[in-house]
């Protein structure tokens, strides 16, 4: 019997393990600014390879990490071997521009981002941020909490106002809006936040879940 | 019905009668015949049939969304004697059979996820079986080869699946309990 070395697993990956395949993302999979990238891969049906990056283990501290993206958070979308995109947001719209989860029409670009805008600044600042101390960290008690169940409440009101006679946040189709406001709103929960009150959301919520490659996060 | 979803449906029907033609005259060898070093990528019949199998748990287990695929790999030589192989071997081809049945255009545009240890891979469904056939199928040919190299004579792999070449097949889907419809993918 001839010597076993060459018959390692990496055999099986021989035509691809190490071959970079179309985008890398480095994501945690529990992320709702991660999730929302994974929406847009699958929903677009691009390949790509998700690296699972844990960030509450400091793998996004490490010198690797940090030349990729300074600011040493995820996700970040490798594009090709040294060109490497951070930001949800400008993730997303790299990967919608083009296709239908981003408007041709100048106006219409411009309500995309003003609500992408909103859910980083009002409403992923308050629900996303009570979910990980909640879920993740688990300080039930964290003194923070109530200023963010008031301001999460307050974007919930916001969002829920605007869906009242509309399915979608912009025009009449899901866009890249859509998918970044789905992220931490169909996890709220997790925050603690009761969205019963919202009936526009909640409608909303399962349109949105019903549109393909639009998928449930995993829970921390 | 979708034509790409029939033609996968007969690929894997291709890819089972393949495996037991081939399976059929591996069974011929004695058990030393069936581990003796060859040359090839895998320098034995017995680790290259099992290299077929593992491969093919892995990628079915993916096509189901089993969240354990990897387990496919616990061992690169499952099976000792082509004897439990070949049972093995009919048992995921069926699956595979099974799955491409099932399937319809938006599972065959699904994305499926393929657990490699330091990331998860994602590609169409389509994409997934196309890379497996193909694989299953350039691993065939290494055994053929091998097989070459004994007393049996290695089996017809290259040819005889045109419809209108029925009558080289005859034994075979009577064996597999098949009709021409089945090995096309045209059952209702």
């Amino acid at each position: 019997m001839p010597a076993m070395a060459n018959f390692g697993l990496t055999s099986v990956f021989l035509h691809g393990k190490e071959h970079f395949v179309n985008y890398v993302v480095y994501g945690m999979a529990s992320s709702g600014n991660c999730h929302k990238v994974k929406m847009a891969l699958d929903h677009l049906r691009l390949p790509y390879q998700w690296r699972e990056t844990d960030t509450l283990k400091g793998e996004t501290r490490t010198p690797s990490f940090l030349a990729m993206n300074p600011n040493g958070q995820v996700p970040v979308l490798a594009v090709d071997e040294k060109t490497y995109l951070p930001e949800s947001g400008a993730i997303l719209w790299y990967l919608g521009e083009g296709t239908p989860l981003v408007p041709e029409d100048r106006f219409q670009r411009a309500r995309v981002l003003q609500w992408m805008f909103f859910e980083q600044y009002s409403h992923e600042t308050a629900i996303a941020v009570a979910r990980f101390l909640r879920a993740f960290l688990k300080k039930l008690d964290d003194p923070r909490l109530p200023e963010l169940q008031k301001r999460g409440y307050a974007a919930l009101g916001v969002m829920d106002r605007h869906l009242s006679d509309r399915a979608y946040f912009v025009g009449d189709a899901l866009s890249i809006a859509d998918l970044a406001l789905f992220a931490y709103t169909h996890k709220a929960d997790e925050g603690g936040f009761d969205i019963a009150p919202y009936p526009a959301v909640r409608a909303w919520l399962e349109r949105v879940a019903a549109a393909p490659g639009v998928s449930v996060m995993p829970s921390p | 019905m979708n034509r790409l979803v029939q033609h996968f449906r007969a690929l894997a029907h291709a890819n089972r009668l393949a495996n037991y033609r081939l399976h059929r005259a591996c069974s011929k060898l004695t058990h030393d015949e069936f581990k003796a070093a060859r040359t090839s990528f895998f320098p034995s019949l017995w680790a290259t049939l099992n290299h077929i199998l593992i491969v093919d748990w892995y990628y079915i287990a993916a096509l189901y969304r089993e969240r354990d695929m990897r387990r496919a790999f616990a061992s690169e030589t499952p099976y000792d004697n082509m004897r439990e192989l070949a049972a093995a071997q009919v048992k995921s081809d069926q699956r595979l059979i099974d799955w491409c049945d099932s399937a319809d255009d938006a599972a065959l545009d699904a994305q499926i996820e393929m657990d490699r240890e330091t990331f998860v891979q994602h590609d169409l469904a389509r994409h997934v079986l196309m890379h497996l056939l193909t694989h299953q199928i350039h691993h065939r040919g290494q055994a053929h080869a091998m097989l070459a190299g004994t007393a049996i004579k290695p089996p017809q792999l290259d040819e005889f699946l045109m419809p209108s070449e029925t009558h080289y097949r005859v034994d075979d889907l009577a064996a597999l309990g098949w009709t021409e419809a089945d090995l096309f993918g045209q059952r209702a």
